[in-house]
């Protein structure tokens, strides 16, 4: 409702009320800082010490997924007031380096992933070390705990239930509209057409029966996926954790984005901009849909298309997919637009 | 408020006679309301025995004695656009000065009041109420709610029934379900075009739709889970039977009116479930349905093609 | 001069050196030429030839794909595939052996089939593609109690089961498959050869080691000439090379097997309506064709009237469901007496406003006794999830809540929905 300042506002604007108006505070928006960038956000420390590659590369555990975008960012923005130079020493590996201190050959431990590490991946596009997955699964669930307390007073007098009540924190797709896995779900709408959703759902659910009957892939040396990707035999009596490594490992980290008349001379200046999330997992799902639309059926049927999806995931995983080219285009664009990150033009242009 | 403003002006060159009293009125905030009363009330209380007396003379002199050259309108709002409900703006503002210091709830605690509409507002006064003022007038009714309501004086009680209406919704209860003599709850449902009765009864997990089991009923999975989720969510898929009625839409929408209505049937069984069930999303009715079409489109939205004359 | 001028009107005699003529064929047309349409005639601009507006837009350059051979697409779809090699392997459950479905502790358990018993089923078509063999790593079968009471019958009836046949019997009355009328019967019957070549070999393959053992009781030389006295049951199977030989050498084996001394026959049929109607065939005529006058399936039926005495012991079993059929009332009459008969209820009677009954359809089943198939018991169920969850097709905590969920979604525990609702879904 409206506070009181407002009512005073209301009232200001009768006629007889002689008291004077009262001028409204508005110097906390000075205080805010001029600058903003797009790492604000994410990260907590003002800015780190510029090192270059060597700080960047010093472990996995370092390369914390929120913080994956912020850093690239401030890298990409340091390297460019360093002294600009031109494309030749940042390449996609570098980048690699940068945001997951390289890839390394995915992980050979027996047990694959743990559920914390799978949920973290499922929701941030990395998977990180156990033991910090853990940490974070025990944090939300400890939010989720503190929400709850008001529940168990209402337990301790056995009134109104007579099963008992489910218990909290309320396990994942409870509710009657989220009930698929959220991966799942933001894939399915890409792959619908005319707004039939049952159609795309029976696809998706013959994609994922595809990979389960499929022999477990190879792991090509040349595309490593995602660092921490557990080995190829767990792969397909998880499908859904085998789709989520496919498309967050050929996922693109970044996008250029073109502002009009800020290159000079009316041109636009390309400026590369850190990917969420979804953001990713869209644009790396929307090229596998380009490839799967221009390659020819095999067979006859209703199930072709979720067939060439499933084959084009297993490509994608066994490295033999033209994804992968679209994904080194778009990073070798980014890093050569890495100079722009600071621009003063962009600065001049925000002023305006 | 501008007008007000001018019809207040007006006033005041009206009763210029007593444009001395009005002056000085002015000058403390407090007084300043019954300086305005005080005109008023002289000339309702002053004319009439006047002309008494001059009728009881038969005085043929004219005039004498006489204060105002014509009548005094009661309110120096009359001259205003709209004079009650600037009246009613005047009175309320001024509760609002008077009580000001007294504590407040929170806008989620304060009691639910059935708030005139506007158009109810224009049709009771008779008056071309703008809405801009009207939402200002409610921001102060509004705030006026929000005093304690073990604190709040009478006068505002009674300020504030002049802004709400005779019927309170607010009051109208459903009719709480039952359970029968058989153990059976009938839940009602509806989505989209479809609606549902659900007869949920304690039992060993048995679901009938219109008769049928659910995979004759619905050949889309997706929508058996739906039908059935307000037990499936509460792990009660084996403690009840239902026995469902659905009728009208299609499939989608006959299996979510079955999930309302099963969620309905259930809570009425067991109370407690209910914030479970609203995190389940079984509770709320999806108000959702086909927009409509407009004229000079195909359907709700498509405009026909473009042709060159 | 006369007679020279006169000459050179003439034809020349002289010979001329020959010249190499065209030899101009007009066209064959039957139209004079007068008829034939004249171009439409310029009357005002409209008519002019409208320049045709040329696109520079390129051509998108379609990269040339290897087109499928025929039959290959289909091939792909009609796959069935009956083992899945991620899947995990299931320990500690036996095989199904001869014995093991007639015993009654055995309910409500899982079996492994054994490989030669799945070649055989294979061969006969027992598998379809809609089921979903190709998730687990070998077929299993649960055993329900329906089944033991079906073996139970089937031990009753016979000693030692032999042969197998197996119709798909929509084929066989959509007008999908060939037919050839046989001469002089009244009505006419029809035989359907290619599909008859095919059973042929089926039962071939599937029984092989059962008919190479069997010597033949009659002579049939004059279907084949390498058929002498002495040879076995396989020997006339394998002599139908061509379709045309195809039906005589179906009805010499089934004459063979209804002598007395043969190996018990057991005859499976799914989709009994298919098999009861009207067939879509038509006879030269142009009159609809009954069912009934296919031989196969008059074979088929007399054997399951009784009107064939199967003097070896053997059992015919017809299966009807209620997906993929169509409302057949002297079918429906027939069974719903039957069922009632044997429940000791009232036996319904036919209705007498219903134009459609078919007597020979009822006296075909009216001597055969009726089991009904709802779907499986929760407890069955529950078996049948927990070998989902061991071949880790199934990743959800298996409790009974959740068997209990399935069931229900399934329409009541039938296994097709259960499966649909459990393993091919998004959800699991």
């Amino acid at each position: 409702m409206a506070s009181r300042v407002n009512i005073w506002g209301a009232c200001r604007s009768l006629a007889l009320r002689p008291r004077p108006a009262r001028i409204a505070a508005q110097s906390f928006r000075s205080q805010i800082s001029s600058t903003r960038f797009y790492a604000d956000d994410a990260t907590n420390k003002p800015s780190s010490p510029p090192s270059g590659n060597s700080s960047a590369s010093g472990s996995i555990s370092e390369s914390r997924p929120g913080n994956a975008n912020a850093r690239l960012t401030n890298e990409l923005a340091q390297d460019a007031s360093a002294g600009a130079r031109p494309s030749d020493a940042l390449d996609d590996a570098a980048l690699e380096q940068i945001l997951y201190g390289g890839r390394p050959v995915t992980s050979q431990r027996e047990g694959g992933l743990t559920e914390a590490q799978e949920e973290a991946l499922y929701r941030e596009g990395v998977i990180p070390p156990p033991e910090e997955a853990e940490a974070v699964l025990a944090r939300s669930e400890a939010a989720a705990e503190s929400q709850s307390i008001v529940s168990i007073e209402t337990d301790v007098q056995k009134a109104g239930h007579k099963f008992g009540l489910p218990q909290k924190p309320y396990p994942e797709g409870f509710h009657v509209k989220k009930r698929y896995h959220p991966v799942l779900e933001q894939i399915t709408r890409l792959l619908m057409r005319h707004g039939e959703l049952s159609v795309a759902q029976r696809n998706m659910a013959t994609v994922m029966n595809y990979l389960r009957t499929a022999p477990a892939p190879i792991y090509s040396p040349k595309f490593p996926l995602l660092p921490g990707t557990p080995p190829a035999s767990h792969l397909p009596l998880n499908p859904v954790l085998y789709i989520t490594i496919a498309i967050d490992s050929v996922a693109p980290l970044l996008k250029v984005r073109n502002i009009a008349g800020a290159g000079g001379g009316g041109r636009a200046l390309e400026l590369p901009v850190p990917l969420a999330v979804r953001q990713r997992r869209r644009m790396a799902f929307q090229w596998i849909l380009d490839v799967i639309n221009k390659k020819p059926s095999k067979g006859s049927g209703r199930n072709q298309f979720a067939h060439r999806i499933a084959e084009e995931i297993i490509a994608v995983v066994e490295g033999r997919s033209s994804v992968w080219e679209k994904r080194k285009l778009v990073h070798k664009l980014g890093t050569a637009a890495r100079a722009n990150v600071g621009s003063n033009k962009l600065k001049a242009k925000k002023k305006k | 408020m501008a007008t007000m403003a001018t019809g207040l002006r007006h006033a005041k060159c009206a009763g210029s006679i007593a444009a001395a009293q009005w002056r000085t009125a002015v000058l403390p905030r407090s007084t300043f309301s019954l300086a305005i009363r005080s005109i008023t009330s002289d000339s309702q209380k002053t004319t009439p025995p006047n002309l008494e007396v001059e009728v009881a003379a038969s005085v043929p002199i004219p005039y004498q004695g006489v204060t105002h050259a014509r009548v005094v309108p009661a309110t120096p709002s009359y001259f205003s656009r709209e004079p009650q409900f600037n009246d009613l703006y005047i009175g309320i503002s001024k509760l609002l000065t008077k009580y000001n210091h007294l504590p407040t709830v929170p806008p989620s605690e304060a009691p639910q009041m059935p708030w005139t509409k506007l158009e109810e507002m224009r049709a009771q006064m008779g008056e071309p109420i703008k809405a801009s003022h009207y939402a200002k007038v409610m921001r102060v009714a509004k705030r006026l709610n929000l005093i304690e309501p073990s604190l709040r004086p009478q006068e505002v009680k009674v300020a504030l029934t002049e802004f709400t209406r005779d019927i309170n919704p607010f009051l109208n209860m459903p009719n709480p379900i039952t359970i029968d003599k058989f153990g059976r709850a009938v839940g009602v449902g509806k989505r989209k075009e479809s609606t549902a009765r659900a007869f949920v009864v304690e039992g060993t997990g048995e679901i009938l739709v219109n008769g049928k089991t659910l995979s004759e009923a619905f050949g889309r999975v997706h929508d058996r889970e739906s039908a059935v989720w307000a037990l499936t969510a509460t792990q009660r898929l084996d403690k009840y039977n239902v026995w469902a009625l659905v009728e009208g839409g299609g499939t989608t929408g006959q299996a979510e009116a079955i999930t309302l209505a099963v969620a309905k049937a259930l809570v009425a069984h067991e109370p407690a479930l209910k914030t479970a069930l609203r995190r389940a999303g079984c509770i709320t009715r999806d108000p959702r349905t086909v927009e409509r079409k407009k004229h000079g489109h195909v359907k709700a939205r498509k405009m026909p093609a473009w042709v060159k004359r | 001069m006369a007679s020279i001028s006169l000459r050179s009107l003439v034809r020349p005699s002289l010979p001329v050196a020959p010249r190499i003529q065209p030899i101009i064929i007009a066209a064959f047309s039957t139209t004079s030429l007068v008829s034939a349409a004249a171009p439409p005639a310029i009357k005002n601009r409209k008519d002019l030839p409208k320049k045709t507006k040329k696109t520079y837009k390129k051509k998108q350059n379609i990269v040339p794909v290897k087109k499928p051979a025929p039959g290959e697409r289909k091939a792909f779809r009609k796959r069935i595939q009956l083992s899945n090699n991620s899947a995990l392997p299931v320990a500690g459950l036996d095989a199904l052996e001869a014995q093991t479905m007639a015993r009654a502790e055995s309910s409500g358990r899982m079996f492994a089939v054994p490989d030669e018993v799945v070649d055989q089923l294979r061969a006969l078509e027992a598998f379809k593609s809609t089921q979903t063999w190709n998730l687990f790593r070998k077929p299993h079968v649960l055993v329900r109690k329906e089944t033991v009471e079906l073996m139970g019958r089937l031990e009753a009836s016979l000693e030692k089961k032999e042969a197998f046949k197996c119709y798909q019997c929509q084929d066989l009355t959509n007008g999908n498959t060939e037919y050839s009328p046989v001469p002089d019967t009244e009505p006419m019957q029809f035989t359907q050869p290619v599909y008859c070549l095919k059973l042929l070999q089926n039962i071939y393959k599937a029984n092989r080691a059962v008919l190479e053992k069997t010597p033949l009781k009659q002579d049939w030389s004059r279907l084949s000439a390498t058929l002498k006295p002495g040879s076995t049951l396989a020997d006339l199977a394998l002599s139908a090379k061509e379709s045309e030989f195809a039906w005589p050498t179906l009805s010499a084996l089934w004459t063979e097997l209804t002598q007395p001394g043969q190996p018990p026959v057991l005859l499976t049929l799914d989709g009994l309506a298919h098999i009861n109607k009207v067939s879509a065939y038509r006879d030269p005529a142009f009159n609809p064709v009954h069912a009934h006058e296919l031989l196969l399936v008059r074979t088929f039926v007399d054997a399951l009237s009784g009107k064939t005495k199967l003097p070896n012991g053997g059992a015919v079993i017809a299966a009807t469901s209620q997906n993929n059929t169509h409302f057949h009332p002297s079918q429906e009459l027939a069974l719903s007496q039957l069922e009632a008969g044997q429940a000791g209820k009232p036996v319904p009677k036919p209705d007498p406003y219903e134009r459609k009954y078919d007597d020979r359809v009822y006296d075909a089943l009216k001597n055969s006794t009726v089991m009904r198939l709802e779907g499986v018991s929760k407890e069955e169920a529950r078996v049948l999830m927990e070998y989902w969850g061991a071949s880790g097709m199934l990743r959800s905590v298996l409790d009974s809540r959740v068997v209990a969920e399935k069931w229900a979604l399934g329409g009541h525990g039938i296994v097709g929905e259960m499966e649909r609702a459990s393993l091919i879904t998004m959800r699991m």
